[in-house]
């Protein structure tokens, strides 16, 4: 028994001192203390075989063990080592991560035209398709066919841009000639928005555009009612506007009846909340469907419009509306 | 419109309050703008808020010119210091203060308040203050009897309120206050009372026909014309009930007969005139078209040519009055005038509308007839002002009316069906309630069990003449708030066009790559097409050209974006913006066969200076031709589109050579390049600048149809082999990656050029490219052989075909 030592014990104080190994340079001189070619537990094992047969068995489990042990510890200390080595250099890497990261490029689109993508989508939920039409129209499109006759003030020189050498062919002062072209290519059902620029005789200024930017909405099918209209148009407006109340007073126009002004409430800064006119809106006027050729007694429907140009200015609170065709970047920027 | 609610209630008793029948009003229709309160407004505090005080003194404020600083003795036990600005106050005055603690018509409460440093302690006040008046030339000087420390409640007229209406363009009927009193008759229920239509007393000598004749030659534009003559007119003031109400409704006292005119014209909505039958040539009435160029001096001192189009009321010489619209001096009404001829016509209201938009004429009068109004009203009117005439300006009315009228057909009754009430509004109107409604409004009505048969009041012929037009009445008087809200069961194919589809994809992916959108005029000045350097016969100068543009800067419809788009830049450039991008999408006019245009849509985008994200060690580059064909060609990518860069194209306003076109599938989808220098300095934008414009239509038409098939370049290996080639310059990197693909054949997935060379250790006239080749085939391993066969291949051919070498 003298020449074997006490394998439990050298494992342990191998384990105690590679665990409290202050470096790595401490840990490799643990290791050849333990587990190097002159360490005692190395000298055993090279030695079994001069052991009594008896013996060898026990002394080569137990030695194994111990130097499993042993190294399960020096690998253990190394990783520990290791990354608090890897932990102090990371913390002398400093960075100041508040200065600017690498910039990215992002652009924007038109406020108009994210208020348009988004009423798009609204009613494209709906089940409703986005129509087109041309902006140089027909006097009989844009007006006759709306029910507003030659003559009306509407017009005018003074109200409507005219094209030279057309025979009352002018830029469409609203988007409802969509409505004629749509029905006049198909028959009912239809529903349908039609976004659009239109243009007015206004001269520029904060309020006033020549050109600006509408969506008229068109349902025509059997059995609609103004009821349909009111849900449809609050809908859309909460969708849009977030929870607010709508309301709907008569109004008139011309090719609808009734008519309905649309106004959402909505409050200010100073906290005042009034009613906010959005849209005009009316049941399909029988005339206008006898202009298409539609069947006035089978078929009803309802139309409305609206500025988008309004919209986005009421959402963005733009006071002023010429920076909208400005193209200037330090507003445009803002809506990315 | 104006309406003093003090004036309505006197024909309709309605119980509601000013602000809940200001609601009801504006709930079925009649929108009320403003509600304002003339006068001071009853509140416990105003009695004593509002005193007449007595300016002992008025000295010149010591920091402001305008200023005074008053002493005014308001009953108080001392005087009281005032600083007032009102021109007019002068020591010795009577005049109305209102005291800290007043509220004022506008429900504001005045406080004490430090004018320029000096203390105020109250407020003189004029006639706007108290909206009383549009405006004040300074303030309201009352009677010296009246005692200071009075309250100025006992002095003024009662408080009224006005409701600033917006009407409607279908309801002429409503420009009086009478119309207006139907109307809550019709929504309320409230009793309304008739208008008195007695005449005074015919006292006067003879008959009408004895003092003046009538003709009607233009009875197309004139459906009645009505007159009566009144002798011994006194003109003088009115009285004071008149005046108020004259001011209420937004007119000027003038004198009793003019006021008598305007009076009833408020009341009614039946225009009047009032001439000096003195100064009547003949004495002839003749409602005749006005001859070409024929002289005009209305009562505003100027001269005006009329046309055959404008409609006058003329004497036997010359015009009187632009029938309808505004009166000639000579005529007119004035201090020494004691025979009136007094007219009451209907006029044509398109005729109206086109003469007044025509001479930039609108009077309260225009206004009326502009809707056409109803042959009945003259003599309603009439009667009404005859009567004040004579209790008014002590006149003696002539027996016998001088009237012609077309022919009146009366309008046939309306059948109105109570199922088409429910389907047009979606609520069900009980028989009885329309009935009702119908009734209110004036309406006889014949009900039965399908529907009724209704007969409308003279007063609302012109807007109530199809079903449709009583459906609507129904509906709003049984209040549209009543009616549910429905969602329709849509069943219909919501969808987008392809080029809806496309415009989007590429708007968002533009912007997704730091670009912004801008919306330009799409009118635009004609010499745009200059400033591009087109040439003179470019197709691009055939233009849609605005009759009455608004200037020339908006002149004729774009043919392209770039215009609009530089001036952006150019705007950008003077405030401070070196760097940037930005685009738009839209619509660009071609003149087209059928007389409108065809209105294709384009992207355009402008890069300048070094657009891109620059931070503290990020600096991006200058633009130059390849930012515009790079953009392009990922543009086009991101739509599916693959487009390649071709040289040799010839843009005017884009630089000589550094442009290209490009194309897919064979057709040309857009064009990029850098901006031509005269083209930058037309529109006087600095460079470098660079342009990019992608045809949406050409985009949908190269859009692949088939969904792309996947390719197995995974589980096979894929070689790269990369050649450096000395080319001629004049060879482009696109022919030479042609000549390449060709050569390689099925097995050469891709071709392309990663680096580019010239100069130091290249031959003049030549260039080097470093052309990476990647060969594979799909689900096969090639062998060796293979391989270096393509790039064999792909050698020889650019040897042979470009005249290439092969750089070691």
């Amino acid at each position: 028994m003298s020449g074997i030592p006490d394998l439990t014990a050298l494992a342990d104080e191998a384990i105690a001192q590679i665990s409290s190994a202050p470096d790595l340079e401490a840990l490799e001189a643990a290791r050849v203390r333990f587990l190097g070619r002159k360490a005692p537990l190395t000298e055993l094992l090279g030695s079994i075989g001069t052991l009594p047969p008896e013996e060898r068995g026990r002394v080569g489990k137990d030695g194994n063990a111990a130097r499993r042990a042993i190294e399960a510890a020096l690998d253990q200390r190394h990783d520990h080592l290791e990354a608090d080595a890897m932990g102090a250099a990371l913390e002398a890497d400093t960075a100041d991560v508040t200065l600017p990261g690498n910039g990215f490029a992002l652009g924007a689109l038109h406020p108009i035209t994210q208020v348009r993508l988004e009423v798009e989508e609204i009613f494209l939920g709906m089940g409703y398709s986005v129509a087109d039409g041309p902006e140089v129209e027909t006097g009989f499109n844009n007006f006759t066919a709306l029910n507003t006759p030659d003559g009306h003030p509407a017009r005018s020189e003074s109200d409507t841009f005219f094209i030279e050498g057309g025979d009352d062919v002018l830029l469409r002062t609203q988007t409802s000639p969509v409505q004629i072209r749509t029905m006049q290519a198909g028959p009912p059902p239809v529903y349908v928005i039609a976004p659009g620029t239109v243009y007015r005789r206004d001269d520029v200024d904060a309020t006033h555009s020549p050109m600006f930017h509408q969506v008229e909405g068109l349902a025509v099918d059997e059995g609609l009612s103004f009821a349909h209209l009111k849900g449809t148009i609050t809908y859309f407006l909460q969708q849009l506007l977030g929870d607010r109340d709508v309301r709907v007073i008569p109004h008139f126009f011309p090719f609808t009846e009734p008519s309905v002004d649309v106004s959402v409430s909505w409050t200010d800064k100073n906290g005042r909340t009034d009613w906010l006119e959005v849209a005009g809106a009316g049941m399909v006027d029988p005339n206008v469907f006898a202009n298409v050729g539609y069947d006035p007694e089978r078929w009803t429907g309802f139309a409305f419009g609206f500025g988008l140009d309004r919209i986005a200015m009421i959402r963005h609170a733009i006071s002023d509306i010429r920076l909208l065709y400005e193209g200037d970047l330090r507003f445009l920027g803002q809506f990315s | 419109m104006k309406l003093p609610l003090e004036w309505l209630r006197e024909h309709v008793a309605t119980d509601l309050d000013d602000a809940a029948l200001a609601d009801r009003l504006t709930a079925t229709g009649t929108a009320v703008e403003r509600t304002i309160t003339r006068g001071i407004p009853v509140t416990p505090g105003n009695r004593e808020a509002f005193r007449i005080g007595k300016v002992l003194t008025a000295e010149q404020h010591p920091d402001a010119d305008r200023l005074r600083v008053l002493s005014v003795d308001t009953g108080d036990d001392a005087p009281r210091q005032i600083v007032c600005g009102a021109p007019n106050v002068a020591a010795g005055q009577t005049v109305a203060v209102a005291l800290p603690g007043a509220v004022m018509p506008g429900g504001q409460k005045l406080g004490k308040a430090k004018l320029r440093g000096v203390e105020s302690l109250g407020m003189v006040l004029s006639e706007s203050e108290l909206e009383m008046a549009e405006t004040s030339e300074g303030i309201l000087v009352l009677d010296d009897h009246l005692a200071a420390g009075a309250s100025v409640i006992d002095v003024l007229p009662p408080p009224g309120t006005i409701l600033e209406l917006e009407l409607t363009p279908n309801r002429g009927d409503c420009q009086g206050i009478y119309g207006i009193a139907r109307e809550v008759h019709a929504i309320t229920g409230a009793v309304l009372h008739e208008l008195d239509t007695t005449l005074p007393p015919e006292d006067g000598a003879g008959q009408a026909g004895d003092y003046v004749s009538l003709r009607v030659d233009a009875p197309d534009l004139c459906p009645r014309y009505m007159a009566r003559v009144l002798l011994d007119v006194a003109v003088g003031p009115s009285p004071d009930w008149m005046v108020r109400r004259l001011e209420a409704a937004g007119m000027r006292s003038i004198n009793n007969v003019v006021d008598i005119t305007n009076y009833v014209m408020l009341l009614t909505a039946q225009p009047l005139h009032a001439f000096d039958l003195d100064h009547l040539a003949g004495p002839e009435i003749v409602v005749r078209r006005a001859g070409e160029g024929e002289p005009i001096t209305t009562l505003d001192g100027q001269e005006r040519k009329l046309t055959n189009d404008h409609l006058v009321i003329a004497d036997a010489e010359k015009p009187a009055v632009i029938a309808g619209i505004f009166g000639a001096e000579f005529a007119e009404v004035s201090e020494g005038t004691t025979r009136v001829l007094l007219e009451a016509a209907t006029f044509d209201g398109p005729s109206i509308i086109r003469t007044s938009l025509g001479l930039g004429l609108r009077t309260e009068s225009s206004a009326r007839f502009e809707k056409g109004q109803p042959t009945e009203l003259p003599p309603v009117a009439m009667a009404i002002a005859c009567r004040l005439m004579h209790e008014l300006a002590g006149a003696a009315l002539v027996p016998g009316v001088l009237d012609q009228r077309a022919p009146d057909h009366a309008p046939a009754p309306i059948t109105l069906r109570h199922a088409r009430v429910a389907a047009i509004l979606g609520v069900q109107v009980s028989p009885d309630e329309s009935t009702q409604i119908l009734q209110r409004l004036g309406c006889q009505v014949q009900p039965g069990d399908d529907a009724h048969v209704v007969t409308v009041p003279w007063w609302r012929t012109a807007d109530l003449v199809r079903e449709i037009d009583l459906v609507e009445e129904v509906g709003r008087v049984h209040g549209l708030d009543r009616i549910p809200a429905e969602l329709p069961r849509v069943e219909a194919q919501a969808s987008l066009s392809a080029p809806q589809q496309v415009v989007r994809r590429l708007s968002r992916y533009a912007a997704d790559q730091g670009l912004s959108e801008a919306i330009t005029y799409r009118f635009v000045p004609e010499h745009d097409a200059d400033r591009l350097n087109l040439p003179a016969d470019d197709e691009r100068r055939r233009v849609i050209r605005i009759s009455n543009a608004l200037s020339d800067e908006m002149a004729v419809m774009r043919r392209s974006l770039v215009p609009g788009l530089l001036r952006a830049v150019e705007h950008n450039q003077a405030h401070q913006q070196r760097d940037g991008a930005i685009f738009e999408v839209g619509r660009t006019y071609i003149p087209a066969a059928d007389g409108l245009a065809d209105e294709p849509e384009e992207l355009t985008a402008v890069l300048f200076g070094a657009p891109g994200p620059r931070g503290w060690r990020q600096a991006p580059a200058e633009v130059d031709v390849w930012s515009a064909t790079g953009l392009g060609i990922a543009l086009a990518a991101s739509v599916g589109v693959h487009a390649e860069a071709v040289a040799g194209v010839k843009e005017p306003w884009l630089h000589p050579v550094r442009q290209a076109r490009l194309t897919a599938g064979g057709i040309v989808v857009g064009v990029a390049g850098e901006v031509h220098p005269l083209v930058l300095k037309a529109f006087d934008v600095k460079g470098p600048a660079v342009a990019l414009t992608l045809r949406i239509p050409a985009l949908v038409q190269v859009q692949p149809a088939e969904p792309r098939r996947y390719v197995d370049l995974i589980s096979v290996p894929v070689s790269t082999r990369d050649l450096a080639v000395l080319v001629p310059e004049t060879v482009t990197a696109a022919h030479v990656l042609d000549v390449a693909r060709e050569a390689g054949g099925d097995l050469l997935r891709g071709a392309e050029v990663f680096d580019h060379y010239a100069g130091d250790q290249v031959p003049d006239g030549k260039v080097s490219l470093a052309v990476r080749l990647t060969i594979a085939e799909p689900g096969r391993t090639l062998t060796d052989d293979e391989i270096e066969g393509v790039t064999e291949r792909a050698i020889a051919a650019l040897r042979d075909q470009v005249g290439a070498e092969l750089r070691s």
